[in-house]
């Protein structure tokens, strides 16, 4: 098992939409890749902090004197940060992990890969982790990310934590 | 001939963020009666490849190639691609570029959802793009889930659509679920008809519908609209002369009714609309409507209007459909 990318970041407000490229070298093949993904905090429910927030959203995005109701507030009684990441090698499209959870394990390889990525060798190239950065709604989010390339027989005991 | 047949044409699987897989979205939706659906992931085209002729058969439901693009900038929904088109670096400036890269690989796009409240309450999903290109923008999804009308956001739409078409741009109308997980409970749902030549459902009908207009949204009810002048007879997508003209409207209460008799959903009126503006409005009866007028340059849809056992009152859309446009 090789570690080809380790990588520790930590996102604020300002990198709200932003896309971090994350470059790797692959130069041998092996059975699969395996990309780990965390960060936190997921939610925000302090409503010091969220709350005006959600103010302007309804400012924004909700028709001119709004106000919001008691089923609006059960359903905005948090925000979330939001992460998320595709993959590319060497410029071809591998897929995409758009989803909530904050850890995510990706797996890639030739006989399948998981789901929203294509099957894929994990074969020598450039390779490329792009982390999208949807929300962060305050402070600093924590984001962890390792890409680990396993040779056949190897199991996922071995990936590191992160 | 064009035959108008039922599509639900934004779902999401495992693939994202849904909970179905592939084969059960398709048997679900083969339940409520569509004769299509839209397989259209966050980011991701990769349940296409689990679509197979014997899931198909299996279900009596096609599956028309997609992908949800789902950008920090709004959310596009983009069918029939022939090639991957990266969605991850459009910005509101390039978006036209991006349009054109689509359409470059024979595929079709339509704004999801774009009065959606944005971030962060939901992240990137308020359409904030630039677009100037229009013509390569075929769809807007006006009614976006279940139950449309008790949504803030389709109520928002209207005006914004109305106003793009009155700028002279044509874009169809569609019914966007959003569906993302089996259903614990009963749903108003909706369907979007698409004019399908000889009612045949695969992909190349499917993307030429959408880009000639030829739809129509509904809680039920099927709508036939056309517009009858010297020339001819005139559909749902099609340009008409301005002038004296007869619009015909016929409804059906028969398909799908199993999915929404539950609803109480009954036609009470049957409106024309002319450039945003009612120009006209008679009683549903049950019996094919006529209206015979001067029509200005600009375009018309039919609006069904009724009520529902979820609705207030009489006045509560039922299904409109997409322009006849009068040049």
């Amino acid at each position: 098992m090789d570690v080809l990318l380790r990588d520790d970041l930590k996102f604020t407000v300002t990198d709200v939409r932003r896309n971090v490229l994350l470059p790797f070298h692959v130069d041998k093949a092996y059975d699969r890749l395996v990309v780990l993904l965390h960060y936190g905090p997921k939610a925000i429910s302090d409503p010091a902090i969220i709350m005006p927030q959600i103010e302007e959203c309804v400012r924004l995005y909700f028709p001119a004197g709004y106000q919001l109701t008691e089923e609006d507030m059960k359903e905005y009684d948090q925000l979330f940060n939001f992460v998320t990441l595709s993959v590319d090698c060497d410029g071809e499209y591998v897929g995409c992990a758009h989803r909530h959870p904050p850890e995510q394990k990706i797996v890639i390889s030739e006989s399948g890969s998981s789901w929203g990525f294509a099957p894929h060798a994990a074969s020598p190239g450039d390779w490329r982790v792009v982390l999208h950065v949807q929300a962060v709604v305050d402070g600093t989010v924590d984001c962890h990310i390792a890409v680990c390339g396993l040779e056949r027989g190897e199991t996922d005991d071995l990936l590191p934590s992160i | 001939m064009i035959c108008y047949r039922p599509f639900e044409l934004h779902n999401h699987t495992q693939h994202s963020d849904g909970q179905f897989t592939v084969p059960g979205l398709m048997k679900a939706a083969a339940a409520y009666g569509y004769a299509g659906i839209a397989l259209t992931d966050h980011n991701a085209v990769t349940g296409n490849a689990e679509v197979t002729p014997a899931l198909e058969t299996e279900t009596g439901l096609r599956v028309i190639p997609g992908i949800e693009w789902t950008t920090f900038y709004g959310h596009l929904l983009v069918l029939g691609c022939d090639r991957f088109i990266d969605w991850r670096f459009v910005t509101p400036d390039t978006i036209d570029t991006a349009l054109q890269e689509i359409a470059d690989a024979h595929g079709v796009a339509g704004i999801a959802h774009p009065r959606e409240v944005g971030s962060p309450l939901m992240c990137g999903c308020n359409w904030e793009f630039r677009v100037t290109r229009w013509d390569l923008v075929s769809y807007i999804e006006v009614w976006s889930q279940e139950d449309p009308m008790s949504r803030t956001k389709n109520q928002l739409v209207m005006p914004w659509y109305d106003g793009l078409l009155n700028q002279g741009h044509r874009l169809a109308v569609s019914a966007g679920r959003d569906w993302h997980a089996p259903d614990s409970k009963a749903h108003l749902l909706t369907a979007t008809y698409l004019g399908l030549s000889e009612g045949e459902v695969n992909t190349p009908n499917t993307l030429a519908a959408l880009r000639a207009g030829r739809t129509y949204i509904t809680l039920g009810p099927t709508v036939d609209l056309t517009l009858w002048q010297e020339e001819g007879c005139f559909g749902l997508g099609e340009t008409a002369s301005a002038g004296q003209g007869e619009v015909r409207v016929q409804i059906g209460l028969d398909e799908r009714q199993a999915v929404w008799e539950q609803w109480n959903i009954e036609v009470k009126t049957v409106r024309l609309v002319v450039n945003g503006e009612t120009a006209a409005e008679q009683p549903f009866t049950g019996a094919p409507i006529s209206f015979s007028r001067e029509l200005p340059r600009g375009w018309l849809r039919a609006e069904l209007r009724g009520s529902h056992a979820r609705g207030n009152g009489d006045g509560e859309i039922i299904a409109l459909t997409s322009p006849i446009y009068l040049a």
